[in-house]
């Protein structure tokens, strides 16, 4: 084939807009018959849809396996894409547009032979896949999977340019046109050093290879159609630009056919920025979309001088919104020092790092933290696209309707609701893995769903002891369906959603309390990776709590997902170290919680019951010992609430760790005359709280008791009998008997006198008399 | 310039300013600066970055004067570009005076005027005064002025430096207000204003844990860039600092002890690393943060203080006890709240570490219980 020298290549950066605003100029001088695009072939019935008057970018061509596993990929477009700029262009001058890059059944299934050699991923990572991820190392994602030479690049570019980061460098040299830039001239220029750089063999891979072949097969056949080359422009990404020259040759028919394929399925799906950015854990695209945006309104409008002062103006009034006044003057002042930063480098062109470290200083103050919100905003936005909704179905929605299949619950997809039970044990009696958890596997889902707030199940309580069991309730509803449409921003799967749905719930967590259930949540869920997330929130969130409730509530969900992860097929070993150190926090920080009043200690009874409790449950995992030595100082200590002392001293009786004079020197100090009587009667009722076998039945415990009450004279006596009573309340008749046994015994008394005078009822006199006392003056006790 | 300036070889000095000290390498980048310079600025800020962070000038080697990111001392330059003052914030012991010294010193070539803020300072210090006795003798005349560094510096269109700003009560900081909004200031008593020409510049100081003694007022601030200066970054850097520092101080105080092994400061700059930042090195856990600053300077003045108890009273060898006694004494300062910060950290994090920390940990444990 002769001629495809002589074919225009408009090397670019996916998402660049000057790149965009360079293109549609070009396009507009020289006015080809073609244009051919880096994009999947098979792809050429939505390019309707993409220039779409209804079509509102950022948005997304998908391409996505209908077999499993189910592979996706991605072609992100925002407003200034190039490749998206090129397609309007076509529709406006009729011009015939076409993409030029490998189809995507053939892409995907290079990408699943990849997927099953190198190292295991997790499965999040291994849904989705970005095509337009490697020119001009414009992307995280493919550093983080290839060598470090990627970033090694990077960073030898920034540095030999004096600039902070590569991004910086990019922006710098070609993002802005108030220099005239050749940016087809440079971009070519860059992409080909880079292929000649020394570790080039390490950033071309066989599939670039492959891919440029490819492309190189399309341009001939456009030319053999009879499109002159020279009235061919092809936009491609400028790693490429250089390779499809005539020097190499096109992939013929017996390689083409040999190139492996998987039955896939294209649509358009509404894309946001947020996503398009690196927060959400996508590699390509750029950090800053909206801030893009705003480059290339500023490119249309010829306003790129404005920009830096644009930018940090909004800046300010983002911060205005927020409560922190910041002047006019600062943001001039911003400006200024936005252009004065540049004196280092080689051009005097603000970019964006330079306006954020204006920012910092100026509207910041020096800090970060003030401005890093507003600067978010602008720099990412909450765009979100929209495609016409009826022709395209979303992924999440195909996934959804494969799992319905997978686990055989398509029946239950009815507008008729019905219940459905759950064992999630290993049913033995079947054969394959998939049927044996079957029941398992569908808990995950529903529960995956419930996260996602898709209303098609809700979770019934029930009644039995059986952590095993589940009881759903399924119904299908219209607004179900938008719900899991919606679901698409989280993910593509339901399974990625639901991972991405629970790290935005954990990123919002802060307290102890949610953040635990969060961890059992995703544990339902099957969500690993978020369980370790979460667990690492946990962890973090404690060093910050003083709470002793909230770090034994916390300690109690971690120890059901210990004590049952092995149900739901979770290797639960991980959780241990959490455990423990809880384990430790929570007695550490007993001490404080325990000086407090009456009512505050009520409530701690209950944290310390849970704890004393796993304490035993969790016996060899923990340091018990600890928890013991808590006890004991809470025991002896005196500025402690005597409630509480007293109810460590009868858990430490249980436990036999007091010895017996120990016991009754305390009692004796407790009780004695010294001690206010109020104390010594609360201590005696949270002694009493138990209701102790051992103290029962303790012979001293009475006689001190009985001193106690002689020796208060008639004012005391009348304070702590309400107190008194109220700790003898909770016995039943015959402990109470008992109690009277040990006093006969006491006062050396045989009769059974007093015994039936505790049976007869109180007499009206009485009970009045005991009411009275309820009004009586306790001072601030 | 009027100043004679002293040759660094004759002069017994015991501290030289930095323009003093480090006069062949201005000179070189000098000779070597091809770029244009601002008004009143003897290198160009290029130079000046190199003179900072350290490079070449020519053949000869900068050696650098501040270890750290780079672009806060490009923010900072640039402010001075703008005419703008410029309030360098840190911690105690971040280099900030350090940092303003040599800003001074590189931009100006004289960095000696400079105002100390004390609790004591006063607006005069700031404007000017009077020669007194002149003042009584023959009425208010130039010559019997008294110009504080700021109005010479204001004068001569160079840089004048304010030591610790927060120091100073908050009507001393203010009088600071027209003067750097004015750009000049006016002698009532001689009928006339002295203008600021151009060039001039304020750099000042201010530490972060006098916040709130005497804070800056709104108005103030508006008046300057704001620059943080952060801890080491990077703990190679920290390490690198803290034993170059024993060093030189155990030379100075003539210790008779051996320096500390590499393993024993990397494990005290870890552990202060931590607890200052609040979560392990590998960033998996998070730890509370004691009440103390924990700086750089405090890890140093640790491992002196351990390196002369060895000598005096010990074998000479550091033994893990006086660390551990140190470690205890640095992180527990008054409060309840830090005894138990150390005491999980020592059960939840270093009793974690492998094998060449168990010994550290069992001596901070005993000493702990």
């Amino acid at each position: 084939m002769v001629g495809r020298d002589s074919v225009k290549i408009f090397p670019i950066r996916h998402l660049s807009p000057a790149g965009a605003w360079n293109l549609k100029q070009y396009l507009d001088a020289h006015q080809p018959e073609a244009v051919l695009i880096e994009g999947p072939s098979d792809a050429i019935d939505l390019i309707k849809g993409i220039v779409d008057p209804q079509t509102q970018p950022p948005l997304a061509l998908m391409a996505y396996t209908d077999t499993h596993p189910v592979d996706t990929l991605l072609y992100p477009f925002a407003e200034y894409s190039p490749e998206y700029q090129a397609l309007l262009w076509g529709k406006e001058n009729n011009v015939r547009v076409e993409w030029i890059d490998l189809p995507a059944r053939v892409f995907l299934a290079l990408k699943r032979e990849q997927k099953n050699t190198p190292k295991e991923r997790t499965p999040n990572e291994e849904t989705v896949d970005e095509v337009y991820e490697d020119e001009l190392l414009g992307d995280s994602q493919k550093a983080s999977l290839e060598s470090d030479s990627y970033e090694d690049i990077r960073v030898r570019i920034a540095q030999s340019t004096s600039e902070v980061n590569y991004e910086s460098f990019w922006e710098r040299q070609f993002e802005s046109i108030s220099v005239p830039v050749d940016y087809q001239g440079s971009a070519y220029e860059l992409g080909k050093q880079l292929r000649e750089y020394e570790d080039a063999p390490s950033l071309i891979r066989a599939e670039d290879l492959v891919r440029e072949a490819y492309m190189r097969r399309r341009i001939d056949e456009v030319m053999t159609e009879g499109v002159s080359p020279e009235n061919i422009v092809v936009v491609c990404g400028a790693f490429h630009a250089s390779a499809l020259g005539e020097d190499r040759a096109a992939l013929n028919d017996d390689e083409l056919a040999q190139l492996p394929q998987r039955s896939c399925r294209l649509t358009l799906m509404p894309y946001s920025y947020y996503r398009l950015s690196n927060l959400s854990g996508y590699g390509a695209g750029n950090q800053a979309p909206a801030y893009f945006e705003m480059v290339w309104h500023s490119l249309q409008a010829d306003t790129i001088s404005e920009l830096p002062a644009r930018y940090l103006a909004k800046a300010a009034q983002y911060l205005r919104d927020s409560g922190i006044f910041r002047s006019s003057a600062e943001v001039i002042e911003g400006v200024r020092l936005a252009n004065s930063l540049t004196v280092f480098r080689s051009k005097n062109i603000p970019v964006l790092n330079d306006l954020h470290d204006a920012a910092i200083t100026l509207l910041g103050r020096g800090e970060r933290l003030p401005v890093q919100e507003s600067l978010a905003r602008i720099d990412i936005g909450t765009s979100i696209g929209s495609v016409p909704k009826d022709e395209y179905l979303v992924s999440i929605q195909s996934d959804f309707k494969h799992q319905l299949k997978e686990l055989k619950l398509e029946k239950y997809k009815s507008l008729v609701g019905s219940e459905l039970r759950l064992d999630l044990r290993k049913n033995r009696r079947v054969k394959s893995e998939s049927s044996a958890f079957l029941d398992l596997n569908r808990s995950f889902f529903f529960h995956r769903l419930e996260v996602l707030g898709i209303e098609f199940v809700e979770k019934l309580y029930h009644s039995s002891e059986k952590s095993w069991i589940e009881k759903w309730y399924l119904q299908w509803t219209p607004d179900a369906e938008i719900q899991l449409v919606e679901s698409v921003l989280f993910g593509d799967s339901i399974e990625a959603a639901a991972a991405i749905k629970l790290g935005f719930l954990l990123k919002a967590s802060n307290t102890i309390d949610n953040t635990s259930k969060l961890v059992r949540r995703a544990c339902e869920c099957h969500l690993i990776q978020v369980m370790e997330d979460a667990k690492r929130k946990l962890q973090s969130l404690s060093t910050e709590n003083y709470d002793f409730l909230s770090v034994v509530n916390a300690l109690n969900e971690l120890s059901f997902i210990v004590v049952y992860g092995d149900v739901r097929r979770l290797d639960t070993d991980s959780l241990l170290p959490l455990v423990k150190e809880f384990f430790v926090q929570a007695c550490l920080i007993f001490k404080y919680a325990t000086n407090c009043n009456y009512a505050q200690a009520k409530e701690l009874i209950e944290g310390i019951d849970k704890l004393q409790r796993l304490s035993l449950d969790l016996a060899g995992i923990v340091e018990a010992k600890l928890w013991e030595r808590e006890l004991i100082r809470l025991f002896q200590d005196r500025d402690q609430n005597p409630l509480l002392s007293g109810y460590a001293c009868s858990l430490l009786v249980e436990q036999d760790l007091l010895p017996d004079e120990t016991l009754s020197s305390q009692l004796s100090q407790r009780l004695s005359v010294g001690e206010d009587p109020m104390v010594g009667a609360f201590w005696f009722e949270g002694l009493s709280l138990r209701k102790n076998q051992i103290l029962l039945v303790s012979q001293d415990l009475w006689k001190q008791l009985d001193l106690y009450v002689e020796s208060l004279n008639q004012e005391d006596f009348l304070r702590v009998l309400v107190f008194l009573r109220r700790a003898f309340a909770p016995f039943s008749p015959h402990e109470k008997r008992s109690i009277i046994d040990r006093l006969n015994y006491i006062w050396e008394d045989g009769s059974d006198a007093l015994k039936e005078f505790m049976e007869t009822p109180l007499n009206e006199e009485e009970e009045d008399s005991l009411d009275a006392l309820n009004d009586f003056d306790f001072d601030d006790l | 310039m009027a100043k004679s300036k002293k040759e660094k070889s004759e002069s017994t000095d015991l501290r030289l300013p930095a323009d003093i000290q480090y006069q062949e390498e201005l000179a070189a980048l000098q000779k070597a600066d091809k770029d244009s310079k601002p008004h009143g600025w003897q290198l160009s800020p290029r130079s000046v970055l190199t003179y900072i962070c350290g490079g070449t000038a020519g053949k000869k080697e900068i050696t650098p004067k501040y270890i750290g990111r780079s672009r806060l001392v490009e923010i900072a330059i640039s402010t001075l570009l703008t005419d703008r003052a410029l309030l360098l914030i840190g911690e105690p012991g971040t280099a900030k005076s350090w940092l303003s010294e040599h800003l001074t010193a590189a931009i100006t070539g004289d960095s000696t005027k400079v105002v100390q803020g004390t609790a004591g300072t006063t607006e005069e210090q700031i404007r000017y005064t009077w020669n007194y006795a002149m003042l009584i003798a023959s009425g208010p005349q130039p010559e019997s002025l008294i110009k504080s560094p700021i109005l010479r510096a204001m004068e001569e269109g160079t840089i004048a430096r304010f030591e610790e700003i927060t120091r100073c009560a908050a009507e001393v900081q203010d009088a600071m207000i027209s003067l750097l909004s004015e750009k000049r200031v006016s002698i009532p008593e001689l009928l006339t204003e002295i203008p600021a020409q151009k060039g001039f510049s304020v750099i000042a100081t201010a530490n972060t844990r006098d916040r709130g003694v005497n804070d800056m007022s709104a108005a103030l601030k508006r008046r300057f860039n704001l620059v943080v200066l952060p801890t080491p970054t990077d703990i190679e850097v920290e390490i690198e600092i803290v034993q170059q520092r024993v060093q030189e101080l155990s030379k100075d105080l003539n210790i008779q002890a051996e320096l500390p092994s590499d393993s024993t400061v990397n494990q005290v700059v870890t552990i202060f690393r931590e607890l200052r930042m609040g979560q392990t090195l590998d960033r998996k856990k998070k730890v509370k943060t004691p009440s103390g600053v924990l700086s750089t300077a405090e890890a140093i003045s640790l491992l002196t203080n351990s390196m002369a108890l060895a000598g005096s009273f010990g074998s000479g060898e550091i033994k893990v006890e006086d660390i551990a006694a140190g470690l205890q004494g640095s992180v527990i300062k008054d409060e309840d709240k830090d005894h138990d910060v150390w005491e999980e950290y020592l059960r939840n994090v270093m009793n974690k570490r492998d094998s060449d920390w168990k010994k550290l940990y069992q001596a901070c444990l005993e000493i702990q219980n």
